[in-house]
């Protein structure tokens, strides 16, 4: 299921996919499979990622 | 003058010039270089796996064909033709779970030197088969085996590199018009 939180969060920062991947060091592929949603993140990229985009767990991976 | 121990000897050389220039260019940029992130190690596990598997039911085969009196290459030979097919099955898998290199990011540079080493490869093959002909003494022998398997193995990867690529580059446009 596609992740639309994360690409509106991110979009809202006005970030590319490239921007937010160096922001948390992972590939830019990591961060287009996630908002896919073809890769399901470990908890810990999913707080790295927060934390990029000043948003919370529920925010953006709670359904 | 022994013109094969001076060529083996100017390619070692040429080798470790070109190792040693790598390391150097690979220490600048050690922060950043030759790390997978978490989707990438689980891509590369799986395609590990698939050549883990691959190298196995190709060991049996030889086995069984070579127990049943089958004389198209020596088992040395054989075997290295699996470790081959084994490494393509790794590189395939993990070039289209984007788990290999940047691709994306930079075609040409991930691109060009596979080319080179496989078309090298080939011509080689091509000098060799020249001099001694395809099968001498009934069977393949390993340089023409060599030069055969990792070609075609280079070339494969440069197929489905481009391929990969391409089907990118189109989901990535289709994603934008979206």
């Amino acid at each position: 299921m596609k992740n639309l939180k994360l690409k509106a969060a991110r979009a809202a920062l006005d970030w590319s996919q490239q921007q937010l991947a160096d922001a948390v060091g992972v590939s830019r592929q990591t961060i287009n499979a996630i908002e896919k949603g073809d890769y399901n993140p470990t908890i810990r990229l999913c707080v790295a990622i927060c934390r990029a985009l000043g948003k919370t767990l529920d925010e953006l991976f709670w359904e | 003058m022994d013109y094969f121990a001076l060529g083996l000897g100017v390619g070692v050389l040429a080798g470790l010039l070109v190792y040693g220039a790598r390391l150097l260019a690979l220490r600048r940029r050690a922060a950043a270089c030759c790390r997978y992130d978490e989707r990438q190690q689980a891509a590369r596990g799986r395609a590990f796996r698939a050549a883990f598997l691959t190298h196995l039911i190709y060991a049996a085969l030889v086995t069984v064909l070579t127990a049943g009196g089958a004389s198209w290459l020596d088992v040395p030979e054989a075997l290295f033709l699996g470790v081959v097919i084994a490494v393509g099955v790794f590189a395939q898998v993990c070039i289209w779970n984007d788990a290999y290199f940047e691709l994306s990011e930079k075609p040409r540079a991930t691109i060009l030197p596979l080319v080179l080493l496989g078309v090298l490869q080939l011509l080689n093959v091509w000098r060799h088969v020249a001099e001694d002909g395809w099968l001498p003494g009934g069977r393949i022998d390993f340089i023409t085996l060599m030069g055969l398997s990792v070609g075609a193995l280079m070339l494969l990867t440069v197929v489905t590199a481009l391929i990969k690529l391409s089907a990118d580059r189109r989901r990535e446009a289709r994603d934008e018009e979206s």
